[in-house]
């Protein structure tokens, strides 16, 4: 098995954790790492061993699905796409899975009307079946492409629905005090969203590092935002840390506002600015994106090329609409999700994250757009 | 037949509803009114000479042989008043909410009881035509999703006058006030159902106790069916009116067999087709709950299980406020810097 299928395995046992099945994750963590062969065709014949998934795993469309999700956390969003879609095609109980799929690769690439529109495909059907732990995760997905299209009330909404529907005791739960906590930082509820972030942080520190990460990366966020200088000081000095697999956004974003607060943005505080030191920060960000996260890896260029005081490459913005995106799903009749069907998700700019031409000053305000 | 006498004990904005009602009648009669307020009763007086108004409950009493009493006062003067209003011993129709919260709702409800009065809470989308037609077409049908949307057409960033405005006082913001309707509404159409999730904002800030709600979403289930509810003392922008707000009441269904079918208060379509139109205004529905409470009293048809119709709607508010702040935002001690 090559390196990068164990990312992919990785991921997506994490992924399986967060959705609290977490007696599955564990099984092929402690047992079954080690023997996996290509990542996806392993993970069916384990799930058709351990019996977790109902109906035939064999199915072309269980598998589609698995495969899937398998490109999907290996950052192989053209194939990741093509199974779900393959998945969808075929009728089955994993239609809200694909669909749920297809969301997060629109999400990912950046088109934040195409990922709504198959994440209330996914949110109908999980209702339609009464199965509240895909709606749960439908909520949850559809609420952070909210946030990044800029409608923080919406996406509160949809994250604290996907809070309401959570187990008691989930281990998901910090995560998504953090998320609550970044809408609220969105709205301008910044004392609300502080104690919120250090409590997730604390909360998680021991159980959920990659949590904790995320909790920790918010709170820099924050001080960009407010914006604070003490509050950034204190995290730099403060906060013992060591950076867990899994966290490369949270990571990436850290030093983002490091470099942020290098620069000084065009509205923070004025320090020194040291240019070299900048671009390192900007480097290693773009470094742990790697190729997981394509928009913001862009919106990091973008940052370079201001900081460098060289033109706007469009190149990687080209690249990213370039990018095969998910068919758009079969229109749907909307009623209990007509409000979110109807909000206005277009943006000048594909990428609200992203702005050819914009000023410096608003291009590190995209900060705030990061759902983390 | 005579018909049946009531009292009006709160003479202002709902209050004049019932008044304008009564009108139209065929059972009841509002033979008496009173009302705290000098200027209110004087205002009243002016729209409606018919009706002999008064300074307070005993005055009234005292000069008129009634046989109930209609309640519309501010939500926090019946605490203080109930033990008197019960005195009187008459039957009650008291407007919406039952109470300010579960436990003075069903403080009321025992204290009734024991001083063997009726109550009944005046909610009157349960008379209005368009809805008792929607009722008789969703009737033993299966319902996958139903939506459910009061806009009041307000301006939400104007803190409401007096009562409403002071959360102590009104016991609650959109929720509780206009969102009543909807809750109930819905238990008429569908049954009990439960709340699973609930949103409460006051303009883009989540709504705290202390501030109280301009707007209230509430997703519930009952069996298979999933419902939403949106209350809003605003509602979205009117582009035709610069500034102001839309007015918008709508209740919509899918049923089981993918027809869509949906309720104003003028009209009931199915699948885009009108099946049946009304009158949008309240005067019948307010009008015909006069007459239904007239015929209970007249029929002496209080049960004494009647008075706790009402405290599943209640139950279910109080279950949505603690939903929305339980997820909500404010951890204790902390204050709000915006
Ligand atoms: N069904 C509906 O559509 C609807 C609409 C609006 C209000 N309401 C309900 O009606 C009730 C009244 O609301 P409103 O908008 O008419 O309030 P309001 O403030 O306009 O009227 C209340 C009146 O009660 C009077 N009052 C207070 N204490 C009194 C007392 N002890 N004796 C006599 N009069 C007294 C006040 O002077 C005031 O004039 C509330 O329960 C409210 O929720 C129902």
């Amino acid at each position: 098995m090559t390196g990068d299928d164990l990312g992919t395995v990785r991921r997506l046992l994490q992924h399986l954790r967060v959705l609290d099945r977490v007696a599955l994750a564990c099984a092929l963590e402690n047992g079954s790492l080690s023997c996996l062969g290509p990542a996806p065709e392993a993970l069916v014949r384990l799930l058709a061993h351990m019996g977790t998934v109902e109906g035939d795993v064999g199915s072309p469309g269980l598998s589609n699905c698995l495969a899937g999700w398998g490109a999907y956390y290996g950052a192989r969003y053209e194939d990741a796409s093509r199974c779900f879609e393959k998945a969808w095609s075929l009728p089955g109980p994993w239609a809200s899975w694909a669909a749920l799929g297809l969301c997060k690769v629109a999400s990912d690439l950046g088109h934040w009307a195409l990922a709504r529109d198959w994440g209330l495909v996914a949110l109908h059907l999980a209702r339609e079946e009464n199965d509240f732990e895909r709606h749960s995760e439908a909520a949850g997905a559809l609420g952070e492409v909210f946030l990044r299209a800029g409608q923080p009330k919406l996406a509160y909404e949809l994250v604290s629905l996907d809070a309401a529907l959570l187990p008691p005791g989930s281990g998901y739960r910090d995560r998504l005090t953090n998320y609550l906590a970044v809408c609220l930082g969105r709205l301008g509820e910044h004392s609300l969203a502080e104690p919120l972030l250090w409590h997730g942080f604390f909360a998680a520190r021991e159980h959920d590092p990659v949590s904790a990460a995320y909790s920790r990366a918010s709170l820099y966020v924050l001080s960009a935002l407010i914006p604070n200088r003490s509050l950034f000081c204190r995290l730099e000095a403060g906060i013992s840390h060591s950076v867990a697999s899994g966290a490369e956004l949270p990571e990436a974003i850290v030093e983002c506002v490091r470099a942020y607060w290098g620069a000084a943005g065009t509205s923070g505080p004025s320090s020194g600015f040291e240019r070299s030191e900048v671009l390192a920060h900007l480097e290693r960000a773009r470094a742990m994106l790697g190729p997981f996260y394509p928009v913001e890896r862009a919106w990091v260029r973008e940052l370079v090329c201001h900081v460098a005081g060289e033109p706007y490459d469009e190149a990687e913005l080209e690249s990213l609409r370039q990018r095969r995106s998910p068919a758009p799903p079969p229109p749907l009749r909307h009623v209990l999700d007509a409000h979110l069907a109807d909000a206005d998700l277009s943006t000048p700019l594909p990428f609200p994250l992203l702005g050819g031409g914009r000023s410096a000053g608003d291009a590190w305000q995209a900060l705030r757009m990061f759902f983390i | 037949m005579r018909p049946v006498r009531l009292g009006l004990v709160g003479a202002a904005n709902q209050g004049r509803e019932h008044l304008a009602a009564a009108g139209a009648c065929s059972q009841a009669r509002i033979t008496a009114a009173c009302d705290l307020s000098a200027p209110v009763r004087d205002d009243t007086s002016a729209r409606f000479p018919e009706v002999p108004m008064y300074a307070g409950l005993s005055e009234m009493l005292a000069a008129h042989a009634l046989d109930g009493l209609v309640l519309a006062l501010p939500h926090d003067a019946y605490d203080a008043q109930w033990h008197v209003l019960l005195q009187a011993g008459l039957p009650i129709l008291k407007e919406k909410p039952l109470g300010r919260t579960l436990a003075e709702a069903a403080r009321f409800v025992a204290h009734a009881q024991q001083a063997g009065v009726a109550l009944v809470t005046a909610i009157q989308r349960r008379h209005h035509p368009s809805y008792v037609e929607l009722e008789k077409l969703l009737h033993g049908t299966e319902i996958r999703e139903l939506s459910a949307t009061l806009h009041l057409g307000f301006d939400p960033t104007r803190r409401p006058a007096g009562w409403r405005g002071d959360p102590s006082r009104a016991g609650g913001g959109a929720l509780l006030d206009a969102g009543y309707h909807l809750v109930d509404l819905v238990q008429y159409l569908l049954g009990a159902f439960e709340v699973v999730h609930a949103n409460l904002w006051n303009g883009d800030r989540p709504a705290t106790p202390d501030l109280l709600e301009s707007e209230a979403r509430v997703l519930g289930r009952a069996g298979r069916t999933w419902i939403r509810i949106d209350c809003q003392v605003g509602g979205t922008p009117d582009v035709e009116r610069p500034g102001k707000r839309k007015k918008h009441e709508r209740v919509v269904a899918v049923l089981g067999d993918g027809r869509r079918v949906e309720a104003s208060r003028s009209q009931v379509l199915v699948d885009g087709a009108c099946v049946f139109q009304a009158d949008p205004s309240w005067t019948r529905s307010v009008a015909l709950q006069l007459d239904a409470f007239a015929r209970r009293i007249t029929e002496n048809r209080f049960d004494d299980l009647d008075v706790w119709s009402q405290v599943p709607a209640m139950r279910l508010i109080e279950r949505a406020y603690a939903i929305a702040r339980a997820v909500g935002p404010v951890p204790e001690g902390v204050s709000r810097d915006r």
